[in-house]
């Protein structure tokens, strides 16, 4: 029963299905549709003083802000775009990333539309002076035509926005309407680029672009995406657990990072509707005294503090989940007795998680009077959140880890890494578990994001999850003038690999290895999974959000002590290279001169092969190296480019054109 | 000849649309260039018009009245600070906004504070100290800095937590008189006489207390205002009857370790070894 299974303790903000109590906060899910549904009026009407808004949403843990943004998604449908960001960890928020997220989530589905078709088939539609509430149909009129008739009629409606607001940046606007269009590579390809992340070349040459979306150029493409959108289907900003922003008692950089960004999104785009979530104390403790008075002002246009739901609603409530259980054994309210049930009903300060909580309780103890619990006034006056004996968050882990392996697998399907942030982020909490050496964001700048600081001396990391071998080269440039003055760490996802033809890059790599202060660290799969899950599994322990087998709330302290006591984080094997304790089985490359020829850089022992770059051939017949390598990687994660190659050329009846097309002959 | 004639036809014939046109723009920006008014020879005439609508005109722009622009800002809860102030206006320049405010200060419209080192300009309608308030604060300042310097230099020595704030309220009664507006304190009917009274006193402690934009009390402050008169244990049991009631909303800390031993310990216990540290006002929720 997903209802009252572990996983549904906590809000999934993208459920096809939940359930849901109308009348518990409607306050605050009437104020967000009606600053939505004003953005669109004020887009139609007077669009020269379009403005955005800004929401905060303040609960304790569990009270529902983020079921807030399911239910919100559920309502409206393609009537707005909504967007669920989690904040950084390892650096400030920019208007890259929040492009990058936006774009990332118009993928997403709502009442299996997505979000991207939602956003341009309503925007066509109000253009064309249709109405807007089919943009699905509006699209399919528009997949009828010829190609020429598309782009003809596409070019009017770029005309025609560009006539409505100068600012809107017509080679940005026209690839987005396009997008809609297309399909597989170049559909990948253009959303790539309309994120502003760093294409590679054959996808700039697929949708006809010179270079990836420049720095200048992110905040005018934000700014022509909300407004646009605001036309038919405004976009809701949701920042969520934004309590991860406080770095102990002083307010940061993440923080003043977040509150600079959250005011420029509100002075320069049109139509936004921002929504700041975070835990009530936190907010008022923590995060607002650090803002300052032009931030607040534009940030906190509105607060609204989410009820806890009062008897009657938890009743409701109650009744909801009990009438989606497949078998009960009795009348309502089974589960409960009615002894069990009147204290759920009139014990003070419960939220919905903790009457899901109690539901799952009385469910497990299969509906019998089990020794009630003392009343609140009497009880132990443990402190809020404080372990339990046996924590048991084996299952939350897990949930963990399926996640990132979703967001592995999201990226894989875009031909693109993990985000190089994300990946900061989780090595950024792995030091909460080193005792010899200390992990910190760096101040050195692009494109080094970390300092490791292991005793002997400090090193600078980066993530280099550049697609483009240019962009690539650059930073390994980068790096290469740190590396005269810092040891400095390259991190890369070996599903990344770089290919032979990047000679230039492989040269600009062997430099960096060759100044002897350099190290090249490739990260696995499994690492990159690691990574991501300990990071949502701090961030979730920081919001209130991570619970233990009963479903109890766990406190920071003690996730970092299971954690500890658990993971096993400092063997990991990308915790070790980093720290120069090369695991055996992590390939650390360097660190001593290097021959500039690229394949020196590879793995002095052939691994054994498995077969599966044979069977991906054979399937295939003809395919690039590159694909098979990536095919590989993905069936088997321990497949590297030298193992593939490796198997190829003893296969049987394989045989290379060049050094990067092969083929296998097929027996008839 | 022939160009003057054509000229003279064009100010006549669009002059009026010119000007409604610009009217529109500087309904939606605030300001518009002499320069978009249309063409130079209607310009002269737009701009009278304009000038008679209520608008300013300066060498290069049309206006909206900054001190209107100003009032604007006001009115919709603005609080405007000086070093920033030309930002809250279009067509002008800081030193214009400046004079605008000072008129607005001297109608009555606005009141000039300070919020630490900063010089703000806020709506009549704010919270602020009257002069006589102000001079009570600064007398509290001085004689409360008194006795507590007195209190840090005797070692092992302190204060009642009920005289400071007994203080506090009888030299600044503004500090209870800003609590936002509540709900009138309803006692609920068949109550005891000293029940009534500690439920009463309590639901105006918990409007007292509350932080005005959260709309929650933090109950630890909450107990700490009753204090002596009503003790800890008295006003927890309290609280307790008014959430059964469905007067009070009881609410789980959701801090991250923020509470000290001592707020802890006034506290009420919650569900699953929770803490309820904040309490809302919930009449008027339909229970």
């Amino acid at each position: 029963m997903r209802s009252l299974s572990p996983e549904a303790i906590h809000a999934d903000p993208w459920a096809e299905e939940f359930v849901d109590l109308p009348t518990l906060n409607s306050k605050a899910s009437d104020a967000i549709e009606e600053c939505v549904q004003k953005a669109r009026t004020k887009a139609r009407e007077a669009p020269r003083s379009l403005r955005s808004t800004s929401i905060v949403v303040l609960g304790p843990p569990g009270v529902g802000k983020t079921h807030l943004f399911s239910r919100l998604r559920g309502r409206l449908g393609p009537r707005a775009v909504f967007i669920h960001v989690r904040p950084l960890v390892s650096a400030p928020m920019t208007p890259r990333f929040v492009l990058g997220e936006l774009v990332k989530q118009l993928a997403y589905t709502t009442h299996g539309l997505a979000q991207l078709d939602a956003l341009v088939g309503s925007l066509l539609a109000h253009l064309s002076g249709a109405a807007t509430t089919f943009p699905s149909t509006f699209l399919a009129e528009y997949q009828q035509l010829t190609a020429a008739e598309r782009d003809a009629r596409l070019d009017e409606a770029v005309e025609k926005a560009v006539a409505i607001w100068q600012e809107v940046d017509d080679t940005y606007l026209r690839r987005l309407l396009q997008a809609p269009f297309t399909s597989g590579a170049t559909q990948r390809a253009l959303l790539a680029w309309l994120s502003g992340r760093d294409c590679d070349v054959t996808q700039l040459s697929r949708i006809g672009a010179g270079a990836s979306l420049a720095e200048e150029l992110v905040v005018p493409a934000l700014r022509t995406l909300c407004s646009v959108a605001a036309l038919g289907a405004p976009i809701v900003l949701v920042m969520d657990q934004l309590e991860n922003l406080i770095e102990g008692a002083e307010p940061g950089a993440r923080l003043l990072g977040y509150a600079n960004l959250a005011a420029e999104l509100v002075d320069v785009m049109r139509g936004l509707v921002l929504v700041h979530m975070a835990l009530d104390t936190e907010w008022t403790r923590g995060i607002e005294p650090a803002l300052n008075m032009s931030q607040r002002s534009r940030l906190l246009m509105r607060t609204e503090t989410l009820a806890l739901p009062t008897p009657r609603e938890r009743e409701e409530l109650l009744r909801l989940w009990i009438e989606r259980l497949p078998e009960r054994a009795g009348p309502y309210p089974w589960p409960f007795t009615d002894r069990r049930l009147a204290r759920v009903l009139r014990t003070p300060g419960m939220t919905p998680r903790m009457l899901l909580v109690e539901c799952r309780q009385a469910l497990d103890a299969g509906g019998a009077d089990e020794e009630l619990e003392v009343a609140p006034e009497q009880a132990s006056g443990r402190e809020p959140g404080a372990a339990s004996p046996a924590l048991g968050l084996t299952g939350q882990w897990e949930g963990c880890l399926d996640a990132a392996r979703q967001v592995q697998a999201e990226a894989s399907e875009q031909r693109t890494s993990v985000d190089a942030v994300r990946v900061a982020d989780g090595l950024l909490a792995c030091g909460h578990f080193l005792t010899d050496a200390h992990i910190s964001t760096s101040t050195m700048g692009e494109p080094v994001q970390l300092v490791i600081d292991a005793g002997k001396a400090k090193r600078q990391a980066a993530v280099l999850h550049h697609s483009h071998y240019k962009s690539l080269g650059a930073a390994l440039g980068k790096l290469t003038s740190f590396a005269a003055r810092a040891q400095v760490v390259a991190i890369r996802e070996r599903a990344r690999d770089l290919p032979p033809t990047w000679k230039d890059t492989l040269a600009k790599r062997s430099v960096l290895l060759g100044t002897g202060s350099a190290q090249w660290v490739w990260l696995e799969p499994d690492d990159v999974t690691r990574l991501l899950a300990l990071d949502a599994l701090l961030q979730g322990a920081r919001s209130g959000d991570v619970t233990n087998e009963r479903g109890e709330p766990v406190d920071v302290a003690s996730v970092i002590e299971w954690a500890r006591a658990n993971l096993g984080v400092p063997e990991w094997g990308i915790v070790r290279a980093l720290l120069g304790q090369s695991a055996e089985e992590h390939e650390v490359e360097a660190t001593a001169n290097v021959a500039p020829e690229p394949q020196a850089a590879a793995p002095a022992a052939v691994p054994l092969t498995t077969g599966v770059a044979v069977a991906i051939l054979r399937q295939l017949r003809i395919a690039s190296v590159e694909r098979v390598v990536r095919e590989a990687a993905r069936i088997d994660p321990l497949a590297t480019r030298a193992t593939v190659l490796s198997e190829l050329e003893a296969g049987p009846g394989i045989r290379f054109f060049g050094r990067s097309i092969v083929c296998v002959r097929v027996q008839q | 000849m022939a160009g003057a004639r054509k000229r003279a036809a064009i100010a006549i014939a669009d002059v009026d649309e010119l000007v409604s046109r610009a009217r529109a723009k500087l309904d939606e920006d605030g300001v518009i260039k002499l320069t978009a008014l249309g063409p130079k020879a209607a310009r002269t005439a737009i701009v009278e018009q304009l000038c008679a609508l209520g608008f300013e005109a300066t060498k290069s722009v049309i206006r909206r009245p900054i001190a209107a622009q100003l009032a604007d800002a006001l009115a919709q809860g603005s609080f405007v600070p000086v070093k920033s102030i030309a930002s809250f206006v279009r067509g002008g320049s800081a030193a214009d906004a400046k004079t605008a405010a000072a008129k607005l200060i001297r109608d009555g419209v606005a009141v000039r504070v300070f919020r630490g080192s900063a010089e703000l300009i806020v709506p009549r309608s704010a919270a602020v100290l009257s002069p006589d308030e102000l001079l009570a604060a600064r007398r509290l300042v001085q004689s409360l800095g008194k006795v507590l310097t007195k209190a840090t230099r005797a070692r092992g020595a302190t204060l009642l937590v009920a005289d400071v704030t007994e203080e506090i309220r009888e030299a600044l009664p503004v500090v209870v008189r800003a609590a936002p507006a509540s709900a009138p304190v309803r006692v609920p009917a068949g109550l005891h006489t000293h029940e009534a009274d500690a439920l009463g006193r309590v639901l105006e402690a918990v409007d007292a207390t509350r932080d005005e934009k959260m709309g929650l009390s933090f109950i630890p402050q909450v107990v700490n205002h009753l204090q002596p008169e009503l003790g800890a244990d008295t006003v927890r049991r309290v609280l307790l009857d008014a959430a059964g009631r469905g007067i009070v909303e009881l609410r789980p800390e959701g801090g991250l370790n923020r509470l000290t031993a001592d707020e802890l310990e006034l506290c009420l216990p919650g569900p699953q070894g929770t803490r309820l540290s904040w309490a809302r006002r919930t009449e008027g929720r339909v229970q």
